[in-house]
């Protein structure tokens, strides 16, 4: 498992390295958003070796500290990180007006405003396709969220979990 | 004697045997109150014969014998020969049986114990504590009855019916209550029995003519029970208080559980009684409601029911603080179990972002190890270059490895930061809770006269030099002399605060204003000296106000438990109060007031 990163290492050079002039969605989408964070220039990316167009990520979380990490960890892997955005109001404001199409969200769970099981109740009326990955300190929240049809991941997780979550959510679109 | 025991007994045989035992066994003497006292040519067991030598025989040793019964017109006779040798003191109202002596406590629910003719069930006990609690009973009984010889001369010369009177009809109760209420010049005590009691009464006007004779200076002492009566009570006494200027009328609430009360009671200027028997609680009207009633003016009887309420009052408040303990105990559980909730998420959070941190360092210098193994590659083979194409395109490529690597580098510095501030919260969150937890564990709060210049200028220093990469330029206009009922956490709620203005302020320069003036809370008694808290920082949004210190009694978000300890401190902990607002009104984005009261200390 360790050593995951370093094998993959070197496509992920050779992809990043043309990023920045043929991915077009990307920074600009991010750069609509407001909040958007950079993505990572050194992005790691199965997905767009095999020439696929890369799945779009939305990060939602009350911590700026992880919302900066979990956007590296997401763009490392190759998905485009859509959004990010520091609670549910802000991440339902942009699914409603269409500005956004995520195809997975990772969720927070104790924000100000509403919490992220109110707000991915409320973005998956608006988009039901959309994948979310609830994920919170709070254990027990756990079965809300799996029976709402949440993933979950509960903190501290390490970076494969959090890959791999992802890769679960993605399968399901 | 046996060791100290209390026993039920229901055997004829062996009640009669305890009874002539504790007359028998009397040192100083027995005490005896009764219902009635059955005359000797009534007594027709032989067993009764027997207790009654018993008794006798007391003041034969020398012993004291005291009887506590009603003396009414048809035993007048037999109490004017008892009493020659024995000491009888009469009450209106005896409920109840039992005899004491210095050692031996028996009491009967069928009739008196020591002649009895129906005995339903008897108890007997030797516990010291129990024989106390009822001498004690009876001598406070005694103090109020009237000696036999009084009453006996009351009933003989015709007095007794003048004084003490059977109201029948519930309309003249009616008139005679609200009457009675309306002459009140000292004071009134009311006991109601239910909640029901206390609203038939409210309609036909009794709280009114309390509230009427509270503003002439009368005052009321009220017990009912239920808390929504208490809530009507405290209305018209804020109301009273704020006319009179003084608070007159007062409020005990009885337990609901205790529905042993079936009267209401009503004593005036401690001269007059009304005592009104309820009859059927579940009627809406007064009149429907209530039975036969006693008024009167004779003292032994208003002194009753003035020992009956003051007893009960004791009683009520001691009840309610053993619940007061309870609601703070459940209340400390709660907070511990909440701090244990915030501890483990915020940890949890702090853990999350030293995880992910440190994953990526390691991929940043796995990858960084990847680059700078490429170009030392690309340097190798410099040696062989023979084309100037092949050669610019080697220059190029290493041009681009190491700006791939300062790149990575700095990456690596952002992450490290991020380690060393998740490993510094956490520490901070385990500190805070720490006190917090302190704070409300603390049930015996000793609050003194703190000088708020003094708090608040050693509070300022200390936030000042926690943070010296900032320039901190707190203004605070100090009340010389002011001085607020608060202890040593006072700086606690001050550090809190101004630490606040500095964490959201995002500029170098932190400019935080601070005022105090007097001031008063709104529905609230006393003085309070108020502090402003003014700072330019990034504000609060409306939304989000309300629910700020809302985390210390349920969840909520954010990091850290600053104003939950301000909370705690300032609200809970010195009583005061504490708003929330934006230092230009409509616009939290230029900066928070916080307006702290806090009271006065004399």
């Amino acid at each position: 498992m360790a050593t995951k990163g370093t094998i993959e290492f070197q496509p992920a050079l050779t992809a990043s390295l043309g990023r920045g002039r043929t991915s077009a969605s990307g920074p600009e989408a991010a750069a609509r958003a407001g909040t958007a964070q950079k993505t990572a220039s050194n992005a790691v990316s199965r997905a767009k070796v095999a020439g696929e167009v890369a799945k779009k990520i939305a990060i939602v979380d009350n911590d700026e500290e992880l919302r900066f990490l979990f956007a590296q960890v997401v763009s490392r892997r190759g998905y485009q990180v859509e959004f990010v955005a520091q609670d549910g109001d802000e991440i339902v404001d942009a699914v409603s007006k269409g500005s956004i199409h995520p195809d997975v969200i990772l969720m927070d769970y104790r924000m100000a405003r509403m919490n992220g099981l109110e707000a991915a109740a409320k973005v998956l009326r608006i988009a039901p396709k959309t994948q979310i990955i609830l994920d919170t300190a709070d254990d027990l929240v756990k079965r809300d969220a799996t029976s709402a049809g949440l993933f979950f991941l509960l903190k501290p997780f390490p970076t494969v979990a959090l890959v791999k979550t992802i890769e679960d959510a993605l399968a399901r679109t | 004697m046996s060791s100290e025991h209390t026993e039920v007994l229901t055997d004829q045989g062996a009640i009669m045997e305890k009874v002539v035992g504790i007359f028998s066994r009397a040192k100083r003497g027995v005490d005896v109150l009764a219902e009635r006292i059955a005359s000797p040519g009534s007594a027709q067991a032989g067993g009764t014969q027997k207790a009654a030598e018993a008794f006798f025989d007391i003041l034969k040793r020398g012993g004291r014998l005291r009887i506590l019964t009603k003396i009414d017109v048809d035993s007048v006779g037999y109490f004017r020969e008892l009493m020659k040798s024995i000491e009888i003191r009469h009450l209106d109202e005896v409920r109840g049986n039992f005899a004491v002596s210095e050692s031996e406590y028996i009491s009967s629910q069928g009739s008196a114990v020591f002649m009895p003719d129906v005995i339903t069930l008897v108890i007997y006990s030797n516990s010291g504590s129990l024989v106390a609690q009822n001498a004690n009973v009876f001598e406070t009984l005694w103090s109020v009855a009237e000696p036999a010889a009084e009453r006996i001369r009351e009933i003989e010369q015709g007095f007794d019916q003048a004084r003490t009177e059977v109201i029948r009809d519930v309309g003249v109760t009616r008139r005679q209550y609200l009457d009675l209420l309306g002459e009140a010049k000292e004071e009134i005590l009311l006991i109601m029995p239910t909640a029901n009691a206390f609203r038939r009464q409210e309609s036909i006007g009794v709280i009114d003519a309390a509230q009427a004779a509270s503003e002439r200076g009368v005052r009321v002492s009220i017990m009912s029970p239920n808390s929504s009566v208490e809530e009507s009570i405290r209305e018209v006494s804020g109301k009273v208080e704020a006319k009179v200027g003084r608070r007159l009328m007062s409020h005990r609430s009885i337990p609901q559980a205790d529905s042993q009360i079936s009267v209401t009671v009503v004593v005036v200027d401690r001269k007059t009684s009304l005592v009104i028997e309820q009859k059927d609680d579940s009627q809406p009207t007064f009149e429907g409601a209530n039975g036969a009633a006693t008024r009167s003016t004779r003292n032994s009887t208003v002194l009753a029911n003035i020992r009956f309420f003051e007893r009960m009052w004791q009683e009520v408040e001691l009840i309610q603080r053993a619940e007061d303990a309870n609601a703070r105990e459940r209340q400390s559980r709660k907070t511990a179990e909440l701090l244990q909730d915030i501890l483990s998420h915020d940890i949890r959070n702090y853990n999350q972002i030293s995880m992910t941190s440190a994953e990526l360092l390691r991929a940043n210098l796995q990858e960084d190890a990847q680059i700078l193994k490429q170009a030392t590659g690309l340097l190798g083979g410099f040696g062989n270059a023979d084309r100037l194409t092949g050669r610019s395109e080697k220059v190029r490529r290493l041009g681009e490895y190491l700006r791939q690597s300062a790149k990575s580098r700095t990456d690596a510095e952002k992450l490290i930061d991020a380690i060393i501030k998740a490993v510094d919260g956490s520490s901070n969150l385990i500190e805070r809770a720490k006190k917090l937890g302190s704070i409300v564990s603390l049930d015996d709060v000793q609050l003194r006269p703190v000088d708020l210049e003094v708090s608040m200028r050693r509070s300022i220093e200390l936030v000042s030099d926690a943070h010296p990469e900032r320039s901190i330029k707190m203004s605070f206009r100090a009340v010389p002399g002011a001085k607020v009922q608060a202890d040593d956490m006072l700086e606690e709620v001050f550090i809190n605060l101004l630490s606040n203005s500095v964490n959201y302020t995002e500029k170098v320069a932190v400019p935080v204003e601070i005022k105090v003036e007097a001031a008063t809370i709104e529905g609230k008694e006393g003085e309070y000296w108020k502090l402003a808290f003014i700072d330019h920082g990034k504000g609060i949004p409306d939304d989000v106000k309300g629910k700020v210190f809302e985390r210390y009694h349920r969840t909520a978000s954010g990091k850290g438990l600053g104003l939950s300890i301000v909370y705690a401190l300032a609200v809970e902990r010195y009583s005061g109060k504490l708003l929330i607002k934006d230092r230009v009104e409509g616009d939290h984005t230029k900066g928070t007031r916080i307006e702290l009261w806090l009271p006065k200390a004399l």
